[in-house]
């Protein structure tokens, strides 16, 4: 999209550059003398409380230019003392060598074209439009006037459907006049020229708007779908009620894809380059394309997160401040006492580790006890940092620091004018949420032991999230949290849910989600975080930490946590709990080993090694459910076929990723009809069957990592009436992963033991 | 340096095969893709999976498989010449356009462009051996626009890149000559009737059309022989956008007295 920018100069001899969706809403702000937000500039950032101050000259530089560049223009912008004396010649100068770069990749990508800048930028259609002592000038009447449309047209609009008004264009030429006292939509028109109607209307939709984007992160998009199926009567005037909200702080206003400078590689030939960073996800932006939208020839747009919509340079992007929340030793919650943990019925292990998690989230803010690490979950550097410091050497050294993602993205999230405002958006370099990983054996009962924790926030009066990277295991934990917090309303949101724009403190989301949130959460729990596709996916992880607000905690859900994370465990950087035994008091069964030949031999000659169908028969003789794991998907039929031979009294099926009937087979699996499944790692967590044994073929396939070997094995004994299930890991070789797994599983079986968890 | 850091550095990926993501199916390919006819973005896979439509069925409208539409008896009249169209509309082809035109896959243009090339090839041949022209065959080609509206949201136009594809073997001027006067809603719910009852009045010349066309006819000034044109869509379901078009683009010629036969390639048949 295009928007128009124009300057301020601030009684306190500064100027101010801003962005506007609608410049008629801007102007009138101004007439109005209601002051310009800006930063306090007290010692630190975070008393940095903004101020209202009064203006006494506006102009308008250009009335449309791409959304993108004007964003960076605002973003770079620095006040000068000689701007008080510059004219709109200075201003155009100005403007065209702050966006220098911009214009030079343009006259690249379009060989031969003449005067495409003065159609890309509209310089000429700046002017002076208000002074504190002329008033309004002939400029700024025209527009206003330009705008108001006239009542006649008005009149004409008040007899026609809403789908007309919303027709009409995004510009708002009138709004439907739904301040009735009941709030019930009239359908009636209000005209732009109508003043005081027309104020009262965009006051009113900028205090709704604001209120439904509070902790949000939407594109244009997004946005219209949320107006649609809750602000309709916002829908014809928007980007007025946007941009109100926005002169208010309370929205920031920014483009989807922005530029950020990173050094272009290391070493002494090293330059700065320009390179696009998605402020929705974080990637890096390498595509772009002559876009229709803003005009540019090379308007970048973002293949990362194209799934969630399309987030480009020209892109509105529109994040709202959410309220903060009162301190927690001053309200009403008070420090978690035993007794919060005592209805949620868990076991001793559960019982001790929410407790841990409890002290964790009731610890003063600002004072975690582990030093933080702000790139979340695989973040490579640690180490406390004061917040100070970072800025200031942020400031000083720009390309010192975006060699991490998040930070080379981070301080331009910020407009500087919303800086701080109202306690949301916050300023550049804010510290690191603390994190906190629960690390529970497969088995342990997680979920019963996220509850106590949700129930201390939402009590404090917090915002919670909880999210897990697939949406199978969101649509299981719904209906359990559901009925755990029967008196909170949950959203329940993935792709396709139909919740997705309701209002709630409590939400489950599958990780994509989390990227149409800004500082929202005061705690996020993320359920198995080593999990496809978050696990591994800067993308994901970038989307987890800035849906956190600033004073937020980090829970983590895990029984398989990654190695860098285990690292940071062993070095004590990061707070942990561990939940050593299963929910029914017994140990983890520990994998045995069958030495055989590999899978793709076996299938060749036809033949089930002895030892494996020894232990299989030993297996079914017991009346076990047996899940045999391979390694490759092309592995399954055959070897299903093999079983059945070898097998034939009972059901034995294949299922993998590719099969349809996937569900289906697993619920018959469940339910005993189907004895034996012979699957992939696609089975390897959330599935729950009682009185189970596992084999994994090929257990020395690269494709099995120490995770996944962990996870596999804990589909055995999970329930209370078989806890010793069989797993064997059947190889012809022995890794380190099958050593590690093996490792792993004794060691929390050891530690159960000596904390007396087991029976 | 830990291994780790050596593994990842590109003093290791040097040394590495070079390979890329397959562009429709993400896994990791060789680099070149399958190279078969340029292809250089698709794994092999991928590329014979391409329902391509290399020998219509139907004369008039280029579908695969035998044509109810065209030789029912007394249906109305047509505006255009013939159509022919890259693949059948599979569910694997509306999705690769679905990525392309609604979620806004831009990295997709280049492979549709490079697709409708190679039907344009077909479709040349098939034409020089009908007419016995075999040079410069169409004298412009355009291409189904889009609303404003739409434009504004999308950023771009399907049907204007799959033109410039076709122009590049066409060895035509890409011509945009029509414009969307008003959004109409999805197609793809509608029956043939209510295509058309929407579509009247939907295509107007752009203001500066035919100064555009006259550019054209001033090469070939004494010509008696009628305009060819090739409007350039992206699914032909049942003609009528395409119809509707041709229309539009008959008024505009017949105003500045030339006759004009229309022809029409699209990239997907339904």
């Amino acid at each position: 999209m295009r928007a128009a920018v124009y300057v301020v100069r601030l009684e306190r001899a500064f100027w101010k550059l801003m962005v506007s969706l609608d410049v008629g809403t801007d102007l009138r702000w101004c007439l109005q003398q209601r002051g310009w937000l800006v930063d306090g500039g007290g010692e630190g950032v975070f008393e940095n409380k903004p101020q209202l101050e009064r203006s006494e000259r506006m102009i308008l530089l250009s009335a449309s230019m791409p959304l993108g560049w004007g964003v960076s223009l605002r973003d770079r912008f620095q006040s000068r003392l000689e701007m008080d004396r510059w004219d709109m010649r200075d201003w155009r100068r100005y403007i065209v060598d702050a966006l220098k770069r911009e214009l030079e990749q343009e006259r690249k990508l379009r060989t031969g074209e003449l005067l495409y800048e003065q159609r890309l930028l509209e310089l000429q259609s700046g002017g002076l439009l208000w002074t504190s002592q002329q008033g309004i000038t002939a400029m700024g009447e025209s527009l206003l006037g330009q705008l108001g449309g006239g009542r006649k047209r008005g009149a004409e609009k008040m007899s026609l459907g809403i789908g007309e008004a919303v027709g009409e264009g995004a510009w708002g030429r009138q709004a439907y006049d739904w301040i009735t006292a009941s709030g019930v939509v009239m359908g009636a028109v209000v005209d732009r020229a109508d003043d005081g109607r027309w104020e009262e209307a965009v006051e009113v939709g900028a205090r709704r708007i604001a209120a439904a984007l509070e902790g949000r992160s939407l594109l244009e998009a997004e946005l219209q779908q949320l107006l649609v199926e809750r602000l309709p009567e916002l829908l014809p005037v928007w980007r007025s009620a946007v941009q109100h909200a926005h002169l208010q702080g309370r929205v920031l206003i920014t483009a989807g894809v922005a530029a950020a400078t990173a050094r272009g590689g290391r070493g002494p030939l090293a330059r700065p380059r320009a390179r696009y960073r998605c402020r929705r996800c974080g990637s890096e932006v390498h595509s772009r394309t002559p876009c229709g939208s803003c005009g540019s020839s090379g308007c970048a747009y973002c293949e990362a997160c194209l799934a969630m919509g399309r987030s480009r340079s020209c892109a509105l992007l529109l994040r709202g401040s959410a309220r903060a929340v009162p301190p927690a030793a001053g309200g009403t919650g008070g420090a978690p006492t035993e007794s919060l943990l005592d209805r949620w019925g868990l076991s001793p292990a559960q019982r001790d580790a929410a407790s841990a998690a409890l002290r964790f989230l009731a610890q003063p803010q600002g004072a975690p006890a582990a030093p933080r690490d702000r790139h979340g979950p695989g973040g490579l550097h640690g180490g406390p940092r004061p917040a100070a410091w970072s800025i200031a050497h942020a400031a000083r050294f720009p390309l010192a620091l975006p060699r991490q993602r998040a930070n080379s993205c981070a301080p331009a999230l910020t407009d500087g004018h919303a800086g701080a405002s109202r306690g949301g958006l916050a300023p550049p370099g804010r510290p690191a949420q603390s994190r906190f990983l629960l690390w529970a054996v497969t088995g342990a009962g997680k979920t019963e032991m996220i509850f106590p924790l949700i129930d201390y926030t939402l009590c404090t009066g917090g915002r919670v999230l909880v999210a897990t990277p697939r949406r199978d295991v969101v649509l299981e934990l719904a209906p359990r949290i559901g009925k755990a917090f029967p008196e909170q309303k949950l959203a329940v949101l993935y792709g396709g849910s139909s919740q997705r724009w309701e209002e709630a403190r409590l939400i489950l989301a599958t990780t994509h989600q989390l990227m149409r949130f800004y500082h929202a959460f005061d705690l996020v729990i993320i359920d198995e975080l080593d999990a496809f596709p978050y696990h591994n996916d800067p993308m994901l992880a970038f989307a987890a930490q800035e849906s956190c607000k600033n004073t937020g905690r980090f829970i983590f859900l895990s029984a398989t946590p990654p190695a860098q994370m285990q690292r940071e465990v062993r070095q004590g950087e990061i707070e942990h709990a561990k939940v050593p035994a299963r929910f029914h008091g017994h140990p983890l069964p520990v994998p045995r080993r069958i030495r055989i030949d590999p899978v793709e031999n076996c299938l060749r000659r036809h033949s089930l090694p002895s030892a494996l169908a020894t232990a299989l028969i030993e297996s079914i003789q017991r009346a076990a459910q047996i899940f045999i794991f391979v390694s490759r998907i092309r592995h399954i039929e055959p070897l299903t076929e093999l079983l059945r031979r070898r097998f034939s009294g009972i059901r034995i099926e294949g299922t993998s990723s590719q099969d349809e009937l996937r569900a289906d087979k697993v619920l018959d699996f469940r339910a005993t009809e189907i004895r034996m499944l012979v699957t992939t790692t696609i089975l390897e967590r959330g599935v729950t069957v009682p009185k189970s044994d596992v084999f994994i073929l090929d257990a020395d396939s690269d494709l099995f990592d120490e995770a996944s070997l962990v996870q596999m094995a804990g589909r055995a004994g999970r329930s209370k009436d078989d806890p010793a299930g069989r797993v064997w890991f059947a190889s012809p070789e022995w890794t380190r992963s099958q050593r590690g797994a093996v490792r792993q599983i004794r060691s929390m079986n050891t530690i159960a033991r000596k904390k007396g968890f087991l029976h | 340096m830990s291994w780790k850091d050596i593994l990842s550095s590109s003093l290791h990926q040097l040394l590495a095969p070079s390979t890329q993501t397959c562009l429709t199916c993400g896994k990791m390919i060789r680099s070149g893709g399958c190279g078969v006819n340029g292809f250089t973005e698709i794994c092999a896979a991928c590329y014979v999976s391409i329902p391509w439509i290399t020998v219509p069925r139907c004369p008039v409208c280029g579908r695969a498989v035998g044509c109810p539409d065209c030789s029912r008896a007394g249906q109305a009249e047509r505006y255009f010449q013939i159509n022919r169209s890259v693949v059948q509309y599979n569910a694997a082809m509306r999705e690769w356009l679905a990525q392309y035109k609604f979620r806004g896959r831009e990295s997709l243009g280049p492979l549709f462009a490079q697709m409708m090339k190679l039907a344009m090839r077909g479709m040349l041949k098939e034409l020089s051996d009908r007419s016995g022209v075999s040079r410069g065959f169409f004298d412009g080609i355009t291409f189904v626009p889009v609303s404003e509206a739409r434009m504004l949201e999308r950023g771009f136009n399907q049907s204007r890149t799959l033109a410039y594809g076709a122009a590049n073997v066409a060895k035509a001027p890409v011509l945009e000559l029509l414009e969307r006067s008003r959004h109409t809603e999805k197609q793809s719910f509608k029956n043939r009737k209510q295509r058309l009852l929407e579509l009247k009045g939907v295509f107007k010349p752009v203001p500066d059309a035919a100064g555009k066309l006259e550019k054209v006819f001033l090469a070939q000034p004494y010509s008696l022989s009628p305009v060819r044109l090739l409007l350039v869509d992206d699914v032909y379901t049942t003609g009528s956008t395409v119809d509707t078009c041709a229309l539009a683009l008959h008024d505009i010629c017949g105003k500045l007295g030339r006759s004009a036969e229309i022809y029409s390639v699209t990239w997907a048949r339904s």
